[in-house]
C-alpha cells in the first residue's frame, strides 16, 4: 500500500497543474458551504446573543429593523429621532430602568455612542487600560477601534462632520481617550462610547466659550446693553474640553428635548415588561417599543430562507464538479492509456493498478481536506469580525 | 438631564448586608442621609472642609468614586454644576429635590447673550439652598428615605422611623421660623448673598440680598450701593453666613445695621446640622424680637400726630406696603392695623419716631 501511495504521490507532484486544479476545485466544493453555514451560525449566534440580552428597545415609530440594527449594532442607518422625553416616560412607568443610546456621529468610520454609565453595567463592559469615562469630553474605545486606529488611553480622537459641505456647521470635538475596553466580541467593540452628554456637545447643544460678558476684546462683541450681549462669529468655541475650559461648558434649552436615537429599557421583571409593551401598543404616543429578539427572529427567518436557495444552489453546482472532477480522471485514463499498459506489461496487477489510482484519488483527497481544514479554522477565527464587518458592523442590511 | 430615581440594582457582588456606600454632594445631604441610614451606611462628602460644595469640581479620580459608590445624592435645582458635566451612573443616583422642581426659583441677574444659531440665551441657574426652606429640607428627606428602602428594603422601618425623628426636628425649627417669621412680618431685611431665596419665600421675608463676601473687605462702590438700597429699603438686620470681618461689621454697625449670621451649613460644620440651624433659627427669633420691643405686635400706637401725617410717612418710607394703607385706621388718635402685614409699617414708623410712652395694649 505504501509503494502504491509513494508511486501516486510522485505522479501528483509530476502532474502538478492537473493536481492542483482537482484539489482546488474539491477544497472549493467543501469550504463554500461549509463556511456559508459557519458564518450564518456565527451569524445567527451574535444576532440573538445581543438580542436576547436586550429585553426592549424604545424608539421612533418607523422601521424596527432600523431602530433595532442602530441600538443593538450602531449601524450607519439613524432612525428617527427621539427625545429625552422617552426615558422620563420610561421612569415615571416605575416598571424599568432606561439607558440612553444616541449613535449617531463617527469619529474615523467608527460610531460614536452616546449614552450613560449604566450602558457599561449592563452589557458587562471592562476597561482593559485606562479608565471610564468621568468628564465631559472624554471617549472610551472599543478594543477593535484601539486596535485599528492604534490608540491608547492618553490619545485623542476627532468627531467627524455630519457632512463635509457643512463649512459653518458645528465645530468636530477633539475627544480625550481615557480607556479601552476589554474584547467583548461584540458591536461594542467597534464603537468609541461617550457620555450622552458629550455626543450633545458633539451635536453643538452644548458649547463653551469665552464669557461673552466679560470678555476684553471688543470686536467679538456687535451689541451690548445692561442685560444683553450679542456676540458675533469671531466668539471661538472651545473644540476640545480641557480642565481650564470645562467649566465654561454649558447647555441650552430644555433636555427633556434632547434628541437620542433610542432607549434601552430593561424591566424590572417579565410582568412589567408586558405591561410596558401594553402601554405602547395602546396609546397614542410617537414611540415605539420593540422586542429585539422578535425582530431578530424575524430578520433570520429571511435570512435562513436565503440561505436554503443558497444550499440548493450549491449543491447543483456541487454535483456539477463532482461529474466535472469524475470526467477528468476518466479522461485522464483514457490519456493514460500507454502508461497503464507498460505498467501491466512490467507485472503489475489489475488491482495494482487499480490501488495506484484509488491513491491518486485519496492523495487528493487528503491534500483538499487539510486545506479545507485550514480555511474553515481561518474562516471560524475570524468569523466573528467578518460577521460583523459583512453584516452587521459594516451598515450592510441583511433584509 | 433629569437624575433617575431606580436603584433597581446595586453592584454585583455587594452583599445585601454590607453597609451602603452613599456619596452626597452637600453636608445637609450627608446630615439628612446619615441620620435615616444610621449604621447601614456611609455616607462620603469628599469635598474638603474649606470649599463651598456649589463650587466645588472633583477630580477623574474622585468622579470614579462616586461612580462606584451604590447611591449618588443630588441636591438639584443646578446645585453643584459639576454634575453636569461628568458622567454618572443614572440607575444609582438621585436628586433629592425632584419633587418640588416646578416651585425652584430661577435666578435671572445673569447677563443674556447671543451667538451664532442658537439665539439669545442665559446661563443662569435656578437658587439651589433649598434645605433652607425646612419643608424642602423634609421633601428631600423623604426622597431619600424612599430610595433607601428600595436598596434595603429589609431596613424599612428603621429608615422610616429614623425619618419620623427628623422630620419631627425640622418641622419644630420650620414652626419658629413661621413664628418668627410672622412677628418680622414684612420687616425690611438684608441678605449678605444670594442663598436666602426659598427661606425668603416660605416664611415671607422681606429682603434683598448682596455680594458681601464675610472674609473679605467691602468695596467703597459696595457700599454707596448699600447707601442707596437703604433708602428705599430701610433695613436695620443684614443676615450673613458667616460672620463678616471686624471692619464690616463696624461699618455697618455705622449705619446702625445689625449683623446676625443664618449659616447654611452647605458644608461640614463643628457640630451638626441641626444644632447650626437651631442657632440660625434663634438668631432670627433675636430679630423678631427686636421688632416686636421696638414696635410690638398686636399693640396699638397712640397720639403721634393726625391720620395724614401717619398715611404719608407710610407711604413715602415703606413705598411696597402702601397698597395696604387701607387697613390701616387712626381712630381716637389710635393707629390700629387689622392686618399682620401692616405691622411692619408700624415697626417702619416707629424706627424714626420714638414710640416709649406711646404703644398701648389693645
Amino acid at each position: 500500500m505504501i509503494d502504491s501511495l509513494y508511486i501516486a504521490w510522485r505522479y501528483s507532484g509530476h502532474n502538478k497543474a492537473r493536481t492542483a486544479t482537482l484539489v482546488a476545485c474539491v477544497t472549493l466544493i467543501a469550504v463554500l458551504p461549509l463556511s456559508l453555514n459557519l458564518l450564518l451560525k456565527e451569524s445567527e449566534r451574535q444576532l440573538l446573543s445581543r438580542a436576547e440580552s436586550t429585553p426592549l428597545v424604545v424608539g421612533a415609530k418607523g422601521s424596527a429593523l432600523d431602530l433595532m440594527m442602530n441600538t443593538l449594532y450602531f449601524d450607519n442607518e439613524v432612525p428617527e429621532l427621539i427625545d429625552m422625553n422617552a426615558v422620563d416616560e420610561v421612569v415615571q412607568s416605575g416598571l424599568a430602568a432606561p439607558i440612553p443610546v444616541y449613535a449617531r456621529f463617527q469619529a474615523r468610520d467608527f460610531s460614536i455612542v452616546g449614552t450613560t454609565l449604566d450602558y457599561f453595567d449592563f452589557r458587562g463592559l471592562e476597561i482593559a487600560r485606562g479608565r471610564p469615562l468621568a468628564v465631559l469630553g472624554e471617549c472610551v474605545l472599543g478594543a477593535t477601534v484601539a486596535a485599528r486606529l492604534g490608540l491608547e488611553p492618553g490619545d485623542a480622537i476627532v468627531s467627524s462632520p455630519e457632512t463635509v459641505f457643512d463649512l459653518a456647521g458645528i465645530y468636530p470635538l477633539k475627544m480625550q481617550v481615557v480607556g479601552v475596553l476589554e474584547p467583548g466580541h461584540s458591536s461594542d467593540d467597534l464603537a468609541v462610547f461617550v457620555d450622552l452628554k458629550t455626543a450633545w456637545v458633539i451635536q453643538g447643544l452644548g458649547h463653551g466659550h469665552e464669557d461673552v460678558a466679560k470678555t476684553k476684546d471688543p470686536t467679538v462683541v456687535l451689541k451690548r446693553t445692561a442685560d444683553s450681549v450679542v456676540a458675533n462669529a469671531k466668539l471661538v468655541q472651545y473644540t476640545e474640553i480641557t480642565e481650564a475650559n470645562l467649566d465654561s461648558f454649558h447647555f441650552h434649552g430644555d433636555s427633556g428635548v434632547y434628541p437620542i436615537t433610542s432607549v434601552i429599557v430593561v424591566p424590572r421583571d417579565t410582568k412589567s415588561g408586558t405591561i410596558l409593551r401594553g402601554r405602547y401598543l395602546n396609546q397614542a404616543t410617537s414611540f415605539q417599543i420593540v422586542e429585539p429578539k422578535q425582530v431578530v427572529d424575524g430578520l433570520l427567518q429571511n435570512i435562513f430562507r436565503i440561505k436554503n436557495v443558497l444550499d440548493a444552489v450549491i449543491l447543483v453546482v456541487g454535483l456539477a464538479t463532482v461529474l466535472a472532477i469524475a470526467l477528468v480522471f476518466a479522461l485522464s485514463l483514457r490519456l493514460r492509456q500507454r502508461e497503464l499498459g507498460t505498467i501491466f506489461k512490467l507485472g503489475c496487477s489489475r488491482m495494482t493498478i487499480a490501488r495506484l489510482l484509488a491513491a491518486e484519488i485519496f492523495i487528493i483527497v487528503l491534500v483538499s481536506g487539510s486545506l479545507c481544514a485550514g480555511l474553515m479554522g481561518v474562516v471560524d477565527y475570524y468569523s466573528g469580525d467578518l460577521v460583523r464587518a459583512l453584516f452587521i458592523g459594516g451598515g450592510v442590511n441583511l433584509a | 438631564m433629569t437624575a433617575l430615581v431606580l436603584i433597581m440594582t446595586l453592584p454585583v457582588g455587594r452583599a445585601a448586608a454590607d453597609p451602603l456606600t452613599i456619596y452626597v454632594v452637600n453636608y445637609p445631604l450627608q446630615y439628612f442621609t446619615q441620620r435615616i441610614v444610621a449604621e447601614h451606611g456611609q455616607v462620603v462628602l469628599p469635598v474638603p472642609a474649606d470649599v463651598d460644595p456649589a463650587l466645588w469640581r472633583p477630580t477623574p479620580q474622585q468622579v470614579i468614586e462616586y461612580q462606584r459608590a451604590d447611591l449618588i445624592v443630588l441636591n438639584g435645582a443646578g446645585y453643584a454644576q459639576w454634575v453636569n458635566r461628568v458622567a454618572l451612573p443614572q440607575f444609582r443616583t438621585m436628586n433629592t429635590s425632584a419633587r418640588f422642581k416646578e416651585d425652584y426659583i430661577t435666578v435671572d441677574d445673569t447677563i443674556s447673550h447671543s451667538h451664532g444659531p442658537t439665539g439669545q440665551h442665559s446661563h443662569g441657574v435656578s437658587a439651589f439652598t433649598t434645605w433652607l426652606d425646612f419643608t424642602q429640607a423634609i421633601a428631600q428627606a423623604e426622597a431619600i428615605t424612599q430610595v433607601l428602602i428600595k436598596a434595603r428594603p429589609d431596613q424599612e422601618r428603621v429608615f422610616t422611623e429614623n425619618l419620623e425623628l427628623l422630620k419631627q426636628e425640622l418641622n419644630e425649627l420650620d414652626q419658629r421660623m413661621l413664628a418668627a417669621a410672622q412677628k418680622l412680618a414684612g420687616t425690611p431685611l438684608l441678605f449678605s448673598h444670594p442663598v436666602y431665596q426659598y427661606m425668603e419665600r416660605r416664611y415671607r421675608l422681606n429682603g434683598v440680598s448682596l455680594h458681601f463676601e464675610p472674609d473679605q473687605e467691602i468695596a467703597p462702590e459696595q457700599w454707596q450701593g448699600l447707601d442707596n438700597l437703604i433708602e428705599r429699603h430701610p433695613a436695620r438686620w443684614m443676615v450673613w453666613e458667616h460672620t463678616p470681618l471686624p471692619a464690616t461689621a463696624k461699618r455697618l454697625k455705622e449705619k446702625d445695621i445689625k449683623v446676625i449670621v443664618f449659616a447654611p451649613a452647605a458644608n461640614v460644620v463643628k457640630t451638626d446640622f441641626m444644632a447650626v440651624m437651631r442657632e440660625n433659627v434663634r438668631a432670627f427669633e433675636g430679630i423678631a424680637d427686636g421688632v416686636t420691643n421696638f414696635s410690638p405686635l398686636d399693640k396699638s400706637i397712640e397720639g403721634v400726630g393726625d391720620k395724614s401725617q401717619w398715611f404719608s410717612y407710610v407711604t413715602d418710607r415703606d413705598a411696597p406696603m402702601d397698597e395696604k394703607i387701607n387697613q390701616v385706621e387712626i381712630t381716637n388718635g389710635t393707629l390700629r392695623s387689622s392686618r399682620c402685614d401692616c405691622k411692619a409699617l408700624m415697626a417702619g414708623v416707629g424706627r424714626d419716631l420714638p414710640i416709649e410712652g406711646r404703644t398701648a395694649g389693645t
